[in-house]
């Protein structure tokens, strides 16, 4: 109070010299007899005047001349764009009357899809989202009028001097079971912030709700019996949304679809808000047996927040989502030979969504006490100090596909790097979903559809690399799961696979001498089949020449 | 000519459920490795067959195994001595050229050596090589979740594969001989009817 008696009594006179100088004005211009603005002449302003009476046309007063600051502040907002000038908001000859607010404009302001709409609307000042806030925080007043004193070790019962949620809820009980009506709390969120900087878009919800970049500084600031301040940890008061951390990695999150374009009320995600993106992924799965009788909802298979991309998800991951309605999945699958092997590779949509596409990807990992980890971007930059381009690395003649010597050259250096049980990890995964999933099994239950070398995924192969925040899938081409030396450290094996074929045998006498030999390492492990086919075909016919000559000698 | 009980009962029925077995075996093992060779018209039907005769295999082998260790059988016919690795080079020679002569085999069998040293090689190699190593990895096969802590160990399954599928060649090609071989007695059938009745009439 003595200070602003103080800035009263320093001002008055400066704001009577001002009324002064302005007498003259207001002889003619006495609808402007009481007007303020800091105590500043008229002509502080209408500099033009040289006498009275003065010329009819003046220049207009620039607020610049004394408001460069704010001016400079206020140049490139949205407002100033939209040519929203000082006088729009500010009665410059009476500064206390017809006060604006962000609300003598936006009057429609819905902001519809605001989760807890009332809740911001009513705690936050527009600026503490749309503005630049220099500070902000949580004050929280609890007034206990009598009764019993809330001593400090009441209420942060750990002594860490900050209260916690637990701490918070404690203290809650205590004041509506032991002091009703005795006591009374008041919650403010207080940002400071400049009016003339205004963002459209609003600040990420990340910023308090995660980051605690905004409000993360809350006191409680008891008075009557007792007084003094302690303070709150913020989200006591902001909740934590932990898929926001999460969801930054996700695809969504990369590609820059913000919470709100989800999230346009309280209510739970439904399917529009999906198909608003992905509406012909929509249009293949609405008329599907599985989505009128099963899954009708996106949500109800997919979570949004999910942290992978789907082609990230092992086929662990992938199983998890079928698994949450097909729970007896084990138990209808016991005619599938080796039922567990095969849950353990693949994914339900590798047969139950034909038109899907299935490749085999191949990934770098290594086995420690037994439990085996996919390398990823980190694990290689720490193993050495390799040039981290790894495309090029892998992919030597630079043609945009990986051959199996190329793997195989590539993981023979690696090894020598990690010096740890390196090895090729592979599985068969969907790369590209169809999102029909009804097709009749029994269809399905043919082996052959991938035990075989017609199998779609041969033609599909891809070597997954991680990159900084991605994974690359370079296309494999060739023999790669037979060829030497890289079936040696591939981890997959699949019955049916590739056969030695009568050209395999032809090209063994016809092929050059260098390309022979490159033949030679292609075939890998089909070695075994030809070797054995041939020597099968020789003994008969050793016996065949031996019966032969038996039956010429009549023995 | 003496005729002699050279094979007991069990030995005989061991040979032809055998016999049986491995044969399925070869054919599903066939259709496994190559698809497009389709003896049953459904792949799983010969993955489960491969699978349920492979356990078979696995019994008799026991049975065969156990039944010649206390019977005193496997010291006595699968001991090696000097004259089954003298008498490799004249046993071939007989097979090869003087077997066309009408010239009598330089090991016929007797009661206290039933082989002669070729084939009591091929016996030995069949029974303590081949047929441990692919009852073996069968059984890894048979459930390799399971097991893959061991597949791991020896490589992982296409090393698996390659010695079980290896392995399988060679019990080919054994059989293809064997199967010649038993045309080879006196008779074209005269070793076959052994093996039916017990008696071996080539006995001197």
């Amino acid at each position: 109070m003595m200070v602003v008696l103080l800035l009263i009594l320093l001002l008055l006179p400066y704001s009577l010299h001002g009324a002064a100088q302005s007498e003259g004005c207001l002889e003619c211009h006495n609808n402007f007899q009481d007007f303020i603005h800091g105590g500043i002449a008229c002509n502080d302003c209408h500099n033009d005047i040289g006498s009275i009476p003065h010329n009819e046309k003046l220049a207009k007063p620039s607020c610049n001349t004394c408001h460069q600051n704010i001016v400079r502040l206020y140049g490139g907002n949205i407002h100033e764009k939209k040519k929203i000038t000082c006088r729009h908001c500010h009665n410059v000859h009476f500064l206390n009357k017809d006060k604006k607010n962000c609300l003598s404009c936006h009057k429609q302001i819905t902001h519809k899809s605001l989760p807890s709409k009332e809740k911001h609307m009513d705690l936050l000042e527009c600026t503490a989202c749309h503005g630049k806030i220099e500070a902000s925080s949580i004050e929280i007043g609890i007034h206990i009028k009598k009764g019993i004193a809330m001593k400090k070790e009441m209420v942060d019962l750990d002594g860490n001097n900050i209260i916690d949620s637990g701490e918070w809820d404690n203290l809650q009980t205590y004041l509506t079971k032991k002091l009703k009506g005795a006591y009374k709390i008041n919650k403010t969120y207080l940002s400071k912030g400049n009016v003339h900087i205004v963002t459209p878009k609003p600040t990420p919800c990340k910023n308090c709700h995660t980051e605690r970049v905004l409000f993360n500084d809350a006191h409680v600031k008891f008075s009557g019996v007792s007084s003094y301040e302690i303070p709150v940890e913020s989200r006591v008061f902001i909740p934590e949304l932990p898929s926001i951390t999460k969801y930054t990695q996700t695809v969504h999150g990369k590609k820059g679809v913000q919470c709100t374009d989800c999230h346009v009320s309280q209510n739970h995600i439904d399917d529009k808000i999906c198909i608003s993106c992905h509406e012909g992924l929509y249009g293949i799965y609405k008329d599907t047996l599985h989505s009128k009788k099963g899954a009708t909802k996106c949500t109800d298979c997919h979570n949004p927040h999910s942290i992978k991309s789907y082609k990230e998800l092992d086929a662990k991951e992938r199983l998890a989502v079928c698994s949450k309605c097909h729970k007896n999945y084990i138990d209808t699958h016991k005619w599938l030979p080796n039922t567990a092997l095969h849950f353990k590779y693949l994914e339900c949509s590798t047969c139950h969504s034909p038109d899907s596409t299935k490749s085999i990807v191949f990934y770098f990992g290594i086995r420690e006490r037994g439990k085996e980890k996919i390398l990823d971007y980190a694990d290689l930059r720490d193993i050495s100090d390799m040039d981290m381009d790894l495309v090029s690395l892998v992919d030597r003649d630079k043609n945009g596909v990986v051959i199996s010597k190329e793997l195989a050259d590539f993981f023979i250096e690696l090894k020598n790097r990690v010096k740890k049980d390196l090895f090729i990890g592979s599985s068969i995964i969907v790369t590209k979903v169809y999102h029909e999933y009804s097709v009749k099994r029994q269809r399905e239950k043919v082996c052959t559809t991938c035990h075989s070398e017609h199998a779609a995924f041969y033609d599909s192969m891809f070597l997954i690399l991680p990159e900084k925040d991605k994974y690359i899938y370079i296309p494999v081409k060739g023999t790669t799961l037979s060829a030497l030396p890289a079936s040696l450290v591939i981890d997959m094996f699949l019955l049916g696979e590739e056969k030695v074929k009568i050209e395999d045998f032809k090209k063994l006498f016809t092929a050059g001498h260098k390309e022979r030999f490159e033949h030679i390492r292609k075939l890998g492990l089909k070695w075994i089949d030809l070797l054995g086919i041939l020597l099968t075909l020789l003994t008969f016919l050793l016996i065949i020449i031996h019966a032969m000559v038996r039956i010429a000698k009549k023995r | 000519m003496k005729k002699i009980y050279f094979y007991p009962l069990p030995v005989r029925i061991w040979h032809w459920l055998n016999v049986c077995i491995i044969f399925i075996l070869i054919l599903t093992g066939m259709q496994l490795r190559i698809p497009e060779i389709s003896i049953f018209s459904q792949y799983n039907t010969a993955v489960f067959l491969h699978k349920f005769f492979g356990f078979a295999l696995t019994g008799s082998f026991l049975f065969w195994f156990l039944y010649y260790l206390l019977s005193g059988r496997l010291k006595k016919y699968y001991c090696i001595r000097s004259r089954d690795i003298t008498g490799i080079p004249r046993q071939a020679f007989y097979y090869l050229f003087t077997i066309f002569q009408g010239k009598e085999n330089p090991h016929p069998p007797s009661i206290d050596e039933k082989f002669n040293p070729l084939q009591k090689w091929a016996y030995i190699v069949v029974m303590f090589f081949l047929t441990p190593l692919i009852i073996i990895t069968g059984i890894m096969f048979s459930d390799v979740v399971y097991f893959l802590n061991y597949i791991k160990i020896i490589g992982g399954l296409r090393i698996l594969d390659a010695v079980h599928v290896a392995t399988g060649y060679g019990f080919v090609i054994y059989l293809i001989v064997h199967v010649y071989m038993s045309t080879l007695g006196r008779k074209i059938y005269a070793h076959i009817k052994t093996m039916i009745t017990g008696y071996e009439e080539d006995i001197h």
